[in-house]
């Protein structure tokens, strides 16, 4: 018996062990890796970088014949790196439909493009990028900048210098976590362009006078027919999310993330950015970071204070608080999220159109929750019912570029007053003058009547006025 | 008012019996005021003579004189009260065009208190005047009254209830 109770302690333990040691990515830690022999070496630092945050690498080859992106139709893997190679094809178990189902039962999926123009885009890559509407460029396009001297290190111009991507402030930018904000990423590559979708954003783009174009073909000059894309609407990485939060990342130009791209660059003296900029995307992708979590959601009647939470009923015109408690993930823990400065979380109260669509603010003063839940933001907001009775929603819908969706929803009755919730008119001054008419006539009848009995007729000489 | 004790006064009135009383009574004026007048039975000299050719105002103080010699005085209480509760009337109606209708109720009851009240005291004052005895030969006076103390209570109960 003590034996038994032994064991499970140290089962336990164990289990507490391995719990720990787990990735700390919040879709899971089991990750796959398609990559080739000759490509292996390539790819080390970014391999055990991964293995530091607490991956489970399983590194295979497409060509392996075990293996399956399912089992017992289940997700087999949390995460999937494809990296590039010289293969045509992935193989049966690779295809782009299966991509789409890891993605569809909330698998994330990173795949790097072959840098070199000569490499080879394998026809389930491409094919699943136009599902997702990213537009990859033919065989044999490459990016190049003749014209910024800062951009280009080499005589080709192909291998380009490039900033930390930048967002605008309503955005909040996961991509320039480095030490460094100034350091230069070194890209090679061929470059992408994302379609309409609201779903891709792009994470890193090309510089102003960049441009992708047939090197091969056209290598003289670049025309309306050679050149895939240019600038800003040329993307280098570029970021899916799914509509169940699962991320597909698409880096064109795989070297950026090799072990040749984590070094000093000659022409600033510093290092390169690149490996910081893998630890952000990967991070991303995986999930680690631009993870939003609603901690919790109430509200209440400000009439009788946080006593009766998240009630069924509201009256109109009645003043009711809403409050929401959202944390962000950030690697291996919660913080409470903080929106950016030139954003707004919203709530909407919403009868089949939103009445109202107020700004949730950070809460000041002290509420019920916030002290329960120290690693969420509580963004509240306190406004007056409209008057219209009828079932109303609550709903918080904030969809931002890289961050996880949040739409909550809480549905709550809007009765109208009750018969003894009115204002009574001697409340109203406007009714003042009628209440007095109506007592004025009163009185007036009092008076009408006593003076009329006190004067009743004298009878005998007028002689038959009155009564017989 | 002035005008029309002017024209009183400038007027040959032959029979009213207590012509003091008569010439500083106003259209409103107090019942008691007139309690001497009203046991006197109509007098005939009371008509003046008029011709087709009289004044409008000759006409108006004609009638004016024979009401105050004709009518009996519980009858000209009735026609105070009235003229009180349309005033009462005038004023709330003004005040809703003036002042806007909310609460729209209240305007509703304090109106229909003086136009009900109206209403049930024009029934009380045919009901008892002796002019209409034979009309009402089955209604006494004090039956009428009756209804009438009745219907107002009831007019007053609603109105008060409705302004809430």
């Amino acid at each position: 018996m003590a034996r038994l109770r032994l064991w499970s302690v140290v089962t336990a333990l164990l289990a507490g062990f391995v719990s720990v040691s787990r990735g700390l990515s919040l879709t899971g830690p089991r990750t796959l890796l398609v990559v080739e022999e000759e490509t292996k070496e390539l790819f080390k630092t970014l391999m055990s970088d991964l293995e530091a945050r607490g991956f489970q690498l399983d590194i295979r080859s497409a060509k392996s014949e075990s293996l399956n992106l399912f089992q017992h139709e289940e997700r087999a893997y949390d995460n999937i790196v494809i990296l590039p190679s010289k293969l045509k094809g992935l193989g049966p178990n690779l295809q782009s439909s299966s991509f789409l189902k890891h993605a569809s039962a909330g698998g994330n999926l990173l795949v790097l493009l072959p840098s070199d123009p000569d490499g080879s885009v394998p026809s389930a890559i491409s094919e699943l990028a136009g599902q997702v509407d990213v537009i990859l460029p033919p065989k044999g396009f490459t990016v190049v900048s003749h014209f910024d001297k800062a951009d280009p290190v080499d005589a080709e111009h192909t291998t380009l210098l490039l900033d930390l991507p930048t967002f605008p402030d309503h955005t909040k930018n996961y991509f320039a976590s480095g030490d460094d904000s100034s350091a230069k990423i070194i890209y090679k590559g061929a470059g992408l362009a994302v379609g309409n979708s609201p779903l891709v954003q792009p994470i890193l783009t090309a510089p102003r006078f960049a441009y992708s174009y047939d090197a091969k073909e056209a290598s003289g000059y670049a025309d309306d027919e050679s050149v895939f894309s240019a600038g800003q609407q040329l993307t280098l990485v570029a970021g899916v999310q799914t509509r169940n939060n699962a991320r597909i990342t698409f880096v064109s130009g795989g070297d950026i993330f090799a072990d040749a791209s984590f070094t000093k660059i000659a022409k600033t003296n510093k290092m390169s950015a690149n490996r910081a900029f893998a630890k952000d995307v990967t991070a991303w992708t995986f999930k680690e970071t631009g993870v939003l979590n609603v901690d919790v959601v109430e509200h209440w009647g400000v009439e009788f204070g946080p006593n009766i939470i998240n009630g069924n009923v509201y009256r109109i015109k009645s003043d009711v608080t809403f409050s929401i408690a959202l944390s962000e993930y950030s690697y291996d823990h919660f913080t409470p999220y903080t929106v950016p400065e030139n954003d707004a979380l919203q709530l909407e109260f919403t009868m089949l159109d939103p009445y109202y669509r107020i700004p949730l603010t950070p809460a000041t003063t002290k509420l019920g929750l916030q002290g329960t839940y120290k690693n969420s933001t509580v963004y509240t907001t306190t406004f007056r019912t409209p008057d219209q009775h009828g079932v109303f929603t609550f709903a918080v819908n904030y969809k931002r570029p890289f961050l996880s969706n949040v739409h909550e929803k809480r549905a709550v009755t809007v009765r109208h007053f009750a018969h003894n919730e009115w204002t009574r008119s001697w409340g109203i001054s406007g009714s003042w003058p009628w209440i007095g008419g109506v007592w004025v006539v009163v009185a007036g009848w009092i008076a009408f009547v006593g003076v009329w009995l006190w004067s009743k007729p004298v009878v005998p000489v007028a002689g038959g006025k009155k009564k017989q | 008012m002035a005008r029309k004790s002017a024209a009183n006064s400038s007027t040959p009135r032959p029979t009213t019996p207590d012509p003091s009383s008569l010439s500083d009574k106003p259209a409103a004026a107090t019942p008691a005021a007139t309690t001497t007048t009203t046991a006197v039975s109509p007098s005939p000299a009371a008509t003046t003579h008029l011709s087709a050719k009289s004044s409008p105002i000759e006409v108006a103080n004609a009638v004016w004189t024979r009401y105050q010699s004709d009518t009996p005085q519980r009858t000209k209480l009735i026609d105070v009260f009235m003229v009180f509760l349309v005033a009462v009337g005038v004023v709330q109606f003004a005040y809703c065009v003036l002042a806007g209708n909310y609460p729209f109720n209240a305007f509703l009851a304090g109106f229909a208190a003086t136009v009900g009240q109206f209403v049930l005291t024009a029934s009380l004052r045919i009901q008892t005047n002796p002019a209409n005895k034979s009309e009402f030969s089955s209604v006494s006076p004090e039956r009428a009254f009756a209804d009438f103390v009745f219907g107002s209570l009831i007019l007053h109960f609603f109105c008060v209830n409705f302004i809430n």
